[in-house]
């Protein structure tokens, strides 16, 4: 609020100077006539006295003491005023910090309460309401994999043991091999033209779709010798496994698969494939028959 | 020891500063601003696959027999006076595969009883070594597996026999074995 110096008659910021002019030093009182005819202007009300003592050494505050009753009225109304203010701005504090408050909670917590919902929601999906019957197929016929590129085709030809020493299979078990055939979408060779030379299915053939296992005559199951395995006992590559097509799934157009398995104990293979989008059991395959390689 | 010190004395004072600026408000915006990325980090990091756990039930279809010791398959242990086997169907009931049989523990501590399954490659699992040996349960199948099971003082009694895993499996797979 301005006001103007009684010694000099200049105009300052009562509320930046704290009541000190700033060119003639001189402190202009709250209760003084010059702070009165400010506050009156601007209020609009007519000035109002302070009723408080004397300051030492100011003479513009002598002229106060002369003021009327009515003065103390804008006063009080300015303490009325001073105090609404500061409850109001005390309430909004409040809202502001119970709004913070909440904002917090909800990003401390939010996260772990969406993570359930996530975890609860993806596990209702997987979740089957009972086991599953495979459809059982014939190795010649096999089945088919629906992708974005076409139907592929997957076929079983023939078994045979792997005679090659360097698994030491251990008494009473061999290395059972089972060789396969994947029949490529012609829209999936218009599309990808190398894959006709690559041994390697990379034509949208999500093999992490597909899970094969052995199936004992006693209805045990058991996963294909891992890549890792084959490729420290073979001595061979990533990628040469990945040519040949000696892996451990079904991802190449001609491969085999491979299980340490009790001698003669071989049933036949289960396949199970999963839905691309939500990762759920979409089908199941028993392949039985499967005939021994003529040598 | 004396940079850790500074550092606490630092950021009090700062927090100080902020409180007599701008009150609780401040400090609360400041707590804001460390949680958010940290809570996003959270969300990014966490894997809900692994949470999600497994779905199989579990149920006994053959009544629990006595074994003689010398009729045990070698790869159980042998470290009690009383050997039993009793035959349980796993149903995975969810769309991964279970990696092994369900470990399996006595849902009270007032007996003591060791359960082992005799899955298909337990007679080699101890002296093979020269390729992974992976016993599964696949997604939507269902299997029985032998299990044998010794301890001590248990004839005679009622087994309340529960999956070690999470809670919620292991509260709806609860099931009894009468011991003969």
């Amino acid at each position: 609020m301005k006001i103007k110096c009684t010694h000099c008659g200049r105009k300052f910021d009562y509320d930046l100077y704290a009541g000190l002019c700033p060119h003639c030093g001189v402190y202009q009182r709250q209760g003084s006539s010059a702070y009165n005819s400010s506050e009156a202007q601007a209020q609009g009300t007519s000035s109002y006295n302070s009723s408080e003592t004397q300051a030492q050494g100011t003479s513009s505050y002598n002229s106060s003491e002369t003021q009327t009753q009515p003065q103390t009225q804008p006063m009080a109304s300015h303490r009325e005023t001073a105090t609404k203010s500061t409850s109001g701005k005390r309430r909004n504090n409040w809202l502001a910090t119970a709004i913070l408050i909440v904002i917090l909670g909800f990003i401390i917590a939010g996260p772990e309460v969406f993570h359930t919902y996530q975890t609860n929601k993806i596990a209702k999906t997987l979740t089957l309401s009972e086991p599953v019957t495979p459809t059982k197929v014939k190795p010649s016929k096999g089945f088919t994999v629906s992708t974005e590129n076409g139907d592929f085709t997957v076929t079983f030809s023939s078994r045979s043991t792997d005679n090659d020493s360097t698994f030491e299979t251990p008494e009473g078990y061999e290395i059972l091999t089972v060789k396969y055939h994947v029949t490529v979408p012609q829209k999936a060779l218009n599309t990808f033209p190398g894959q006709a030379d690559e041994n390697h299915l990379y034509t949208h053939w999500d093999s992490d779709r597909i899970s094969p296992y052995c199936v004992t005559k006693d209805d045990s199951y058991l996963k294909p010798i891992s890549n890792y395995d084959l490729s420290r006992v073979k001595h061979l590559e990533y990628s040469e496994l990945e040519d040949n097509g000696t892996t451990d799934n079904i991802d190449s157009q001609d491969g085999t698969l491979s299980f340490l398995i009790k001698k003669n104990d071989f049933k036949g293979l289960l396949i199970n494939e999963l839905d691309p989008d939500t990762d759920a059991l979409a089908n199941s395959y028993l392949v039985t028959g499967i005939p021994k390689q003529k040598k | 020891m004396r940079g850790f010190s500074l550092g606490i004395e630092c950021i009090v004072k700062g927090l100080m500063w902020i409180h007599r600026k701008s009150g609780i408000n401040g400090i609360l915006v400041i707590a804001i601003l460390i949680a958010l990325p940290c809570s996003i980090f959270f969300s990014e990091s966490s894997s809900t696959q692994y949470k999600s756990g497994k779905r199989y039930a579990v149920t006994p279809v053959s009544d629990t027999e006595k074994v003689a010791e010398k009729d045990l398959p070698a790869s159980i242990d042998r470290f009690a006076d009383d050997y039993y086997k009793v035959v349980l169907q796993i149903n995975n009931c969810y769309s991964t595969e279970l990696p092994h049989a369900p470990y399996l523990t006595l849902d009270n501590e007032k007996y003591y009883a060791s359960f082992r399954p005799l899955e298909y490659y337990c007679d080699i699992e101890n002296s093979y070594d020269v390729i992974y040996l992976e016993n599964c349960i696949p997604a939507g199948t269902t299997m029985s597996i032998p299990y044998y099971f010794s301890g001590y003082e248990l004839s005679g009694h009622t087994l309340s026999v529960m999956p070690l895993s999470d809670d919620e499996i292991t509260k709806s797979n609860s099931f009894k074995l009468t011991v003969p």
